[in-house]
């Protein structure tokens, strides 16, 4: 019964978290905020426990693995691009992914956060599905993980290329690149409504990112931040 | 529907061969991950054909932020972590998510500006 009721609760309020952002467009009402903001207000307001929606909705945390793997069509169809411009977009990729790392560790670590804590809020600039994998294998919190993602990605939607352009960034190509490294996923669809352009190099940028934060992330909290 | 099944088959067959590769040899990578390779290693390979998982694909893309709010309600479940650190958090990621932001548009710009514009995608 938990079962029905969590996973038909969880697909409506998000069909209808969906439909709310598709009419207004605005960024703060991103369907995935409004949808987890929603389920855990019924949550608590039901008195019912958060371990009873997890067993409920078990089987829709198992789809993130087969969603991970479905990441490699679109890189694989991008690979043109990547290959004539590998140079610059792996520098742009790997010094973007180092300097998410270590400014997230370093201001976290300054205010005495813990390892889990740095180690799950330092993946935030990765798509949430692979940012909660590498996580759960660090023993960190894949929750935390996924929300820092979460921000970042809203973030990014609602004040990304405004930010973008008040800091002098004005190349298509770059304006993509600083959104698909930096908020992922929503990030690129709100490239996609700048340009083309923007939104191309974006799928680059998260699909670059996601692969070098696969690599690299997990050996290097084995050896730094354990 | 014939496309899309054969698609999501060939998907989470990936999947299950990077999980148990994973758990079978200890690797540190999570086998989702192990998966992505795999298949890009297929694709790459030709041994599957891109049209064969492009419409999966796009599917379960499509489904997966359905799939992050069941994982993120659960954050609710932390109370003490989020009355003990939620300011911190926020305001780091705000500050460092903008941050990320200017410093790859401007590396970007810079490495960028020397092509010529007729080199478009």
């Amino acid at each position: 019964m938990n079962f029905l009721i969590w996973s038909f609760a969880t697909i409506a309020t998000f069909a209808a978290a969906r439909w709310l952002f598709q009419r207004t467009k605005f960024p703060l009402l991103h369907p995935v905020l409004v949808s987890t903001l929603t389920l855990v207000a019924v949550v608590e307001a039901t008195g019912r426990h958060y371990a009873e929606y997890a067993q409920g909705t078990q089987w829709m945390g198992w789809i993130l693995g087969p969603g991970v793997v479905a990441m490699a069509a679109p890189v694989y169809h991008l690979r043109r691009l990547i290959f004539t411009r590998a140079g610059v977009l792996l520098t742009v990729v790997l010094s973007a992914l180092a300097f998410s790392l270590a400014t997230t560790a370093g201001v976290l670590a300054l205010c005495g956060a813990g390892r889990e804590i740095i180690q799950s809020l330092s993946l935030k600039a990765v798509t949430a599905a692979v940012a909660m994998a590498i996580a759960r294998e660090a023993h960190a919190f894949p929750v935390v993980a996924g929300i820092g993602a979460m921000f970042a990605a809203v973030l990014g939607a609602a004040l990304g290329p405004w930010m973008l352009h008040r800091a002098g960034v004005r190349d298509p190509r770059a304006v993509g690149l600083a959104l698909g490294c930096g908020s992922h996923a929503v990030g690129t669809a709100r490239a996609f409504e700048l340009g083309e352009e923007q939104g191309t190099f974006a799928s680059v940028g998260l699909s670059l990112t996601t692969l070098a934060a696969a690599l690299i992330c997990p050996p290097l909290f084995m050896l730094f931040l354990r | 529907m014939g496309r899309t099944g054969l698609g999501l088959a060939v998907i989470t067959g990936c999947f299950l061969a990077g999980d148990f590769a994973k758990r079978r040899l200890g690797l540190i990578l999570p086998g989702s991950v192990l998966g992505l390779f795999l298949l890009l290693g297929l694709l790459g390979a030709r041994i599957i054909r891109y049209e064969w998982v492009e419409e999966a694909s796009r599917l379960l893309i499509f489904v997966l932020p359905t799939c992050f709010v069941t994982l993120y309600v659960m954050a609710g479940a932390e109370r003490t972590l989020w009355r003990e650190w939620g300011a911190v958090i926020a305001g780091t990621l705000t500050l460092t998510v903008v941050l990320l932001w200017i410093f790859t548009g401007r590396l970007a710009q810079r490495l960028l500006r020397p092509t010529t514009r007729t080199n478009k995608p």
